[in-house]
């Protein structure tokens, strides 16, 4: 288990704070857009949302990366997840759609389909568990803290 | 309680996350500016209309076709005080936006732009499914009593080509990620829903500060 740790660190970290640095280096009025393909998110929050979802991404997946405050970052990840699952099943339940192309990873070379992404957070979430459930971090600053 | 060492990791981290995203921020938007309408030609409206909407869109796109309605109610709603730039953004994921867009810039040549424009928006659903659509724009095109023959000779030349090229490439630029992307009055506004609830808001707050 331990050893299977850092590879899932690498794969959730590491697209999280991908798509958290695309989304934050483009024009958030991008975002704004996204966001406003899903019925669960109020109108009026997306603003809000637009500013601080994608700083949550980069510094968690960043964290998870390099193994910092490991379960802290991957129990808040696994959460994401979790929204982002609701908020595609949701979209598919009220519009009876998923989105063509999410748009989480901004305007970079990664585009996925509603249903890809769907597929993808589940997965996503399972190596979060997984994550949580190790005692040790291999390769992590947890370690070389003494956490 | 998180000992100091390991506060200070936390910081340091966050700090790089910081740098690497305002750097790379200012690198990609440092000569972004706005869009470009001197001289544009593809303008409905009152050329000295306080108000200007340019928008980038793609004529296979559905949210483009969604938000025409919107464009017309809001110069209805405003009348004189609105001015529509049309930019061409084909998007590399529809089979004839190429071909669509050059057919609509050679009708714009004619002066007839605009209602090709509307023609090929509401023929949207038939052009997609269709397995070569030359034969539909050759009817558009005669249908709006253009020449057919200059009409040929500038989907084949390189001149409505480029202009369309140009226009894509600005498009890029200014770093549109999908259509319809509108600039009203230089604010950015993307996609159908939020032009819905924020155009009229961003309309009527640019007519305020005129009158003041």
């Amino acid at each position: 288990m331990t050893g299977m740790s850092l590879p899932a660190r690498m794969m959730v970290g590491g697209l999280f704070a991908y798509a958290g640095f695309m989304k934050l280096v483009y024009p958030v009025e991008n975002f704004h857009a996204v966001l406003a393909e899903y019925p669960l998110v109020p109108h009026a929050a997306i603003p809000l949302i637009a500013l601080t979802l994608p700083w949550a991404e980069l510094v968690l997946g960043v964290f998870l990366v390099t193994g910092y405050l490991t379960r802290l970052s991957a129990a808040a990840l696994l959460g994401l997840c979790a929204a982002f699952v609701l908020l595609l099943v949701t979209r598919y339940m009220i519009e009876g759609t998923l989105p063509a192309d999410c748009g989480c990873f901004g305007t970079g070379w990664l585009h996925f389909s509603g249903a890809q992404i769907l597929a993808m957070d589940v997965v996503n979430a399972g190596l979060c568990v997984l994550i949580l459930r190790c005692r040790k971090y291999f390769l992590s600053l947890d370690s070389w803290l003494g956490r | 309680m998180f000992k100091p060492k390991t506060l200070i990791t936390g910081i340091v981290l966050i700090g790089l996350c910081a740098a690497a995203v305002l750097v790379s921020r200012h690198v990609l938007q440092r000569d972004m500016g706005g869009p470009q309408t001197l001289g544009a030609v593809k303008v409905r409206g009152d050329l000295r209309a306080p108000v200007e909407i340019v928008e980038f869109s793609d004529f296979q796109c559905p949210a483009c076709q969604l938000v025409q309605p919107l464009l017309k109610s809001l110069d209805e709603k405003y009348p004189g005080q609105i001015r529509l730039v049309f930019k061409h953004f084909p998007l590399a994921g529809h089979a004839w936006s190429g071909q669509l867009h050059l057919a609509a810039e050679c009708a714009g040549e004619q002066g007839r732009f605009w209602e090709y424009h509307d023609a090929l928006y509401a023929a949207q659903k038939e052009l997609g499914g269709t397995e070569d659509p030359t034969v539909r724009l050759l009817g558009f095109a005669k249908t709006l009593g253009l020449d057919l023959d200059i009409f040929a000779v500038c989907v084949t030349g390189p001149d409505a080509a480029k202009r369309v090229t140009a226009e894509r490439a600005e498009g890029e630029k200014l770093l549109l990620r999908s259509t319809p992307t509108f600039f009203i009055n230089g604010t950015r506004v993307v996609g159908p829903r939020e032009m819905e609830s924020e155009a009229d808001k961003i309309i009527a707050k640019a007519l305020e500060e005129k009158k003041k």
